[in-house]
């Protein structure tokens, strides 16, 4: 079968999006979470703070997986990966303004000082995604 | 905080590549892909734990690195993508967005051991 979607120009079309939508979201993350960044204090032995939660990170998490749900369930309901608008939003924006490895880092800090914190606090992250998602899915009228 | 955001960019850049990958005739692509991104990068942010890590002869610092795997991992997809299956497949999506964390921990973990 003759591929109609898929052109090396979309392809092409698609990576400077995605670049594009990248940096602007991580620029976005480095701002909003420069006061509340895990750093190398942060490794520093003692006892339970709730500094050492990575709140704005999980509030950006959160937002991200209500908006990318909105989204991809109205605006981008019958478009395809590959169409430059959702690459730059979805894949490149929301991407790169949303983080999994980060929150990792963060739990990691809060492991040297408390296991129990650190376990709670990733179910806590865990769980505000699905709740932020599930609260956008009855907005699109997809599904309840 | 340019430099971090220029490496976002390459992470999200990367894992565009990744999920290119599965893309069929629609133009659309596979979820798994978007867990391999975020279980690669949660391995790469794992080994930058213990301060420096030298690829190739050049000392990446952990900030770039870091900025790197922010890109590279991706919660909001992680989530939005599977929400959004059809009816018949919401245990599956379930099954995706839980699969997810316990891989990328695990990940994680074995990045962090790569020092030890």
């Amino acid at each position: 079968m003759r591929n109609l979607y898929v052109t090396p120009r979309a392809v092409l079309t698609g990576f400077i999006s995605v670049a594009v939508g990248g940096f602007l979201g991580s620029l976005l993350r480095g701002w909003l979470t420069r006061t509340t960044q895990t750093n190398h204090s942060s490794f520093t032995q003692g006892s339970f703070s709730w500094h050492l939660v990575p709140w704005a990170l999980l509030l950006i998490n959160a937002a991200g997986v209500y908006l990318a749900v909105l989204l991809l369930g109205r605006l981008f309901a019958h478009q395809s990966y590959l169409d430059p608008t959702r690459l730059f939003l979805i894949t490149g924006f929301f991407g790169g303004l949303t983080s999994y490895s980060g929150v990792f880092v963060a739990l990691y800090a809060i492991w040297q000082v408390s296991h129990l914190a650190s376990i709670l606090v990733g179910l806590g992250g865990l769980l505000s995604g699905v709740l932020a998602g599930r609260m956008a899915l009855a907005r699109t009228g997809r599904h309840q | 905080m340019i430099g971090m955001a220029i490496a976002g960019a390459l992470g999200a850049m990367v894992r565009y590549l990744l999920e290119l990958i599965g893309i069929n005739a629609k133009a659309n692509t596979s979820p798994w892909l978007t867990l391999l991104a975020n279980a690669i990068g949660s391995f790469l942010v794992g080994t930058a734990m213990h301060s420096l890590v030298i690829v190739n002869g050049v000392v990446v610092t952990t900030n770039e690195l870091i900025g790197f795997c922010g890109g590279l991992t991706t919660f909001s997809s992680a989530f939005a993508v599977p929400l959004l299956f059809e009816k018949r497949d919401r245990a599956y999506g379930y099954f995706l967005i839980f699969l997810t964390p316990a891989l990328c921990a695990g990940a994680f973990f074995l990045g962090l051991s790569v020092h030890n």
